[in-house]
């Protein structure tokens, strides 16, 4: 069981008026306390991750960041991660037929 | 007491990551972008020394060059004029010490900022040589791009 949370992605812009906070069109990703993604606004945007994680929590990730955006969200999946790609049923033609 | 970095660090770990495309190449090497302002010379009839300067108004926001092994079985990144996203550039994890007392980084400092992407070179297919493409991705000014730091 993890805690995954979406939390915004601000950032401050430096403008001719001063610094100004903005707000990207992304929410960062947590899982138990450790920023490792994010994820776009728009429904059906990726979900980028930084680095190997435990099989069982990219399913919670995915299916936690589904649910907050009432939307499939893909994985950003490198041609290196087919293991977890297919674990995830996120490369066409796997799986889907079975 | 402020906090300090002790840790020296190379890009290893550093990602790239993209709002609305799902482009996930093997990444070599990422060149950040330069922020500028335009110098606008002075300089008078009366002026006797140096060019006398005072910097311009808008920063240009620059853009990222990127280095990936050529992916041959995924997508590629869009080049068009109608397609805008943010760019987001996450540097590594870090250990951060204070005198007393030595934590892990929970949040990376990252670069982040909508523009679109500029253009696409495909590699060189010769022997002997890595099929290496590269694709540049401009910031537009829109949001950011803005530099996080750490926490």
């Amino acid at each position: 069981m993890y805690k995954i949370d979406l939390k915004p992605h601000k950032g401050i812009q430096r403008t001719i008026f001063g610094p100004v906070e903005v707000e990207h069109n992304q929410w960062m990703i947590y899982a138990n306390g450790l920023h490792v993604g994010y994820v776009g606004k728009d429904p059906g945007a990726p979900i980028n991750i930084f680095a190997e994680l435990p099989k069982s929590m990219l399913i919670e990730m995915k299916k936690c960041v589904e649910e907050h955006m009432g939307a499939p969200a893909p994985m950003a999946v490198a041609p290196s991660d087919e293991e977890v790609g297919r674990h995830l049923n996120l490369i066409e033609g796997e799986d889907e037929d079975e | 007491m402020p906090v300090t970095e002790t840790h020296a660090d190379t890009g290893a770990g550093a990602t790239i990551s993209f709002s609305g495309t799902t482009f996930a190449a093997k990444i070599r090497s990422i060149q950040l972008p330069t922020w500028s302002i335009e110098d606008l010379e002075k300089s008078t009839l009366d002026t006797t020394a140096y060019k006398e300067f005072v910097p311009s108004d808008l920063v240009e926001p620059g853009e990222v060059s990127v280095t990936c092994l050529m992916p041959t079985s995924i997508d590629l990144p869009v080049v068009a004029a109608t397609v805008t996203e943010t760019c987001t550039i996450t540097f590594p994890l870090r250990k951060v010490a204070s005198t007393t007392t030595t934590s892990n980084e929970t949040t990376a400092a990252n670069i982040a900022g909508t523009g679109y992407f500029k253009s696409f070179a495909f590699p060189n297919l010769q022997l002997g040589n890595l099929q290496e493409a590269t694709f540049v991705f401009k910031f537009d000014g829109g949001t950011g791009p803005t530099f996080t730091k750490s926490a």
